[in-house]
């Protein structure tokens, strides 16, 4: 198993916005949740992420049990963030972004990792441009590539293709997909959705 | 290490970023113009003192051994007056030491001795010393100072009459030579002396001729005494404040006027003792203490008093003085470089603020909140040593051209921006190790400490309702 999530809830002052919710991944299963606006779906992900703290409940990644003190080591070596709005590090070149979970775990952060990244996301040409000149399907492939970085077990994708026009989404539906990783995608794209091993539909802090 | 990667990239400024990249080079400027500042006035006040020092420590010495009341109501310093063995005149202490016996009182010869005469002591006081200063290997001489009044007859005409202090040559100085400003050995029966250089000024000359006077108490009246005398030179008194008037002489016209006047200096300056002088002027109070310990062990401390050159009557008010303005100055210094730091804290807040989005993607990578932390404390350490580096540079070029600025100033002016009888002809351009090292612990360490409040800020950021409200 690569993720187990027993039992989270969180509530929002006067919003029970997650209830009991448990979930189990297993290694190489790719999940998508959806669901309407302000269901939770965002902080669910963020939740399972580490990013944000359950009011209850309890969570294990990689079969270590997440605690506050290995929460960040977590996140960097077993989770890739995948953003809607891609959240790249703008006074950074495109290589620099792929590499930096690499950098931030204090390893070697070799050129050649990155262009090798960059080129699974068919990217290597643009290794050395400033991250803030790239489009947004470039931007949305070199957080793929970043999120790939460390090679995580676990690949968290919140609306990765929402910011996208119908071409790029299908592009980067297909890059996630072909990734043969372990992922949970949060997703109003049906289409995308259906290519998951499994669907849930969050829907008043339930999970079903 | 990624976290200064990150806080160099964002400490470069940016058009979109202007009012950050503004603080930024105000926080800059301000720190390095205070570096620049304490290191130009560090080195040159700690120049200042060191010349002063060396031309006190040259004419005097760094430790200066001088005799107590209890040594004056000694029975060994009082039975010389009873002595026709000692001329009935009580000795200075060089007589003193080359005397052959302790005690010249004869019960046969001289009359008797009172009833309330001090007690004998067992131990020769100078003597005892001298031993204690020669096993310890170190260089010193007896000095006597005394006073007479000085006629010369200047060599164009006219007279000059000024009562003077007479200090004995400090011969074994090893340093004595660098204060001679111009002299001239001269053949001839007179006795030769050294005056201060501003009598050059007055427009004395070597190898003029004149006299010192002084009054000779006899049986009935009291008579002028007169020393023919020649001026050999001059030599740089430094700051020392009857250093105008201070005349060098051979030692035997000190004792020979000591004989007869028992000369009181009105700051308590003494007027007889022992010059001791070492290498190194830092160890001088090790010294200080090791000669006190030894006079302990041999039973004559209370015969004398150590001093250092830091305790002298004549230069303590000055030091003190000098010392409480640079340390005044250090003050405010240290305000100003207080001030430019909540600049630094400031600017940081601002660039917390303002790369919040960043920092939360920077955690959602794995970043912990150390080294989220780490990237705005070593913004704060980076801007230090960046104005470390521009104003100790800006401090090595102004020092290195202190002379021209100088100059500068003076013009201005319309007169000599620092006094050369009181600073030096030039003002040392030494950059100061201490005021270098003051500068490169205390910069780096407040700018840190201004990192660390948009520090804790930046690590306390929640990634998750940042990133959510992208």
């Amino acid at each position: 198993m690569i993720l187990t999530a027993k039992n989270i809830c969180k509530t929002y002052p006067k919003v029970e916005l997650l209830k009991n919710i448990s979930l189990s991944v297993e290694n190489g299963e790719s999940i998508a949740i959806c669901g309407r606006s302000g269901e939770g779906k965002t902080t669910l992900l963020h939740i399972l992420g580490t990013l944000e703290q359950p009011d209850s409940g309890q969570i294990e990644i990689g079969g270590k049990s997440l605690t506050r003190s290995n929460a960040a080591t977590i996140r960097n070596k077993e989770i890739g963030f995948i953003f809607q709005s891609y959240n790249l590090l703008e006074d950074f070149t495109t290589l620099e972004n792929v590499l930096m979970p690499a950098r931030i775990a204090r390893e070697p952060a070799e050129r050649e990792k990155g262009l090798e990244l960059l080129r699974l996301v068919g990217l290597e040409d643009r290794a050395d441009f400033p991250a803030k000149l790239l489009s947004g399907g470039e931007r949305q492939r070199v957080a793929i590539a970043r999120a790939l970085c460390n090679n995580p077990h676990l690949i968290l994708a919140d609306e990765p293709t929402g910011n996208l026009d119908r071409a790029n989404a299908q592009k980067i539906g297909e890059l996630l997909l072909s990734l043969n990783k372990t992922f949970i995608l949060v997703t109003h794209d049906a289409e995308l959705a259906s290519l998951c091993d499994k669907q849930y539909t969050l829907q008043d802090g339930v999970l079903s | 290490m990624f976290e200064l990667s990150v806080a160099l990239k964002y400490l470069v400024p940016r058009k979109k970023s202007l009012s950050t990249a503004l603080i930024s080079l105000m926080s800059i400027v301000v720190i390095s113009l205070v570096v620049w500042l304490v290191l130009v006035f560090l080195s040159v006040t700690t120049g200042i003192e060191k010349n002063w020092i060396k031309k006190l420590t040259s004419l005097h010495a760094p430790i200066r051994i001088s005799p107590t009341e209890n040594y004056y109501k000694s029975y060994y310093y009082q039975i010389d007056s009873l002595s026709a063995a000692s001329d009935y005149t009580p000795k200075t202490i060089g007589q003193k030491a080359i005397s052959l016996l302790s005690d010249p009182y004869s019960e046969e010869s001289d009359i008797e001795i009172p009833n309330s005469w001090p007690k004998k002591e067992s131990i020769d006081p100078v003597k005892s010393a001298y031993q204690v200063l020669k096993d310890l290997g170190l260089p010193f001489q007896d000095f006597e100072i005394s006073g007479a009044l000085l006629r010369l007859n200047k060599e164009g005409g006219g007279v000059i009459s000024q009562m003077s202090y007479l200090l004995s040559k400090p011969e074994k100085s090893p340093t004595f030579e660098s204060l001679i400003v111009e002299s001239s050995p001269l053949a001839t029966l007179d006795t030769p002396i050294l005056l201060p250089k501003n009598y050059k000024e007055s427009g004395v000359r070597i190898g003029d001729s004149g006299a010192l006077c002084y009054v000779a108490p006899t049986a009935v009246s009291a008579q002028e005494q007169r020393i023919p005398i020649r001026v050999e030179g001059f030599y740089d008194p430094g700051i020392v404040s009857i250093g105008n008037k201070c005349v060098i002489v051979p030692s035997h016209i000190t004792q020979t006027i000591q004989a007869t006047n028992q000369t009181f200096s009105p700051d308590g300056t003494p007027t007889n003792g022992i010059f001791v002088w070492c290498k190194d002027l830092n160890k001088a109070t090790e010294i200080q203490e090791e000669i006190t310990k030894k006079f302990e062990e041999a039973g004559i401390s209370h015969f004398w008093k150590v001093d250092t050159y830091r305790d002298f009557e004549f230069s303590k008010d000055l030091m003190m003085q000098f010392q409480s303005d640079r340390t005044l100055f250090l003050l405010i210094a240290a305000i100003i470089l207080l001030v430019a730091c909540c600049n630094v804290i400031s600017l940081l807040v601002l660039l917390v603020n303002d790369k919040k989005k960043e920092i939360a993607i920077l955690q959602s990578m794995g970043a912990s909140f150390g080294s989220i932390a780490a990237i705005f404390g070593l913004c704060g350490i980076t801007m230090g040593l960046l104005s470390c580096l521009i104003g100790g540079t800006l401090a090595i070029f102004t020092l290195s051209h202190i002379d021209g600025l100088v100059a500068i100033l003076s013009a201005l002016q319309g007169h000599n921006a620092f006094n050369p009888a009181f600073f030096g002809q030039t003002l040392p351009n030494e950059l100061s190790a201490e005021a270098l090292i003051f500068v490169l612990i205390a910069t780096p360490i407040l700018s840190l400490a201004a990192g660390l409040i948009p520090a804790i800020k930046a690590s306390r950021i929640r990634p998750s309702s940042v990133l959510r409200s992208e």
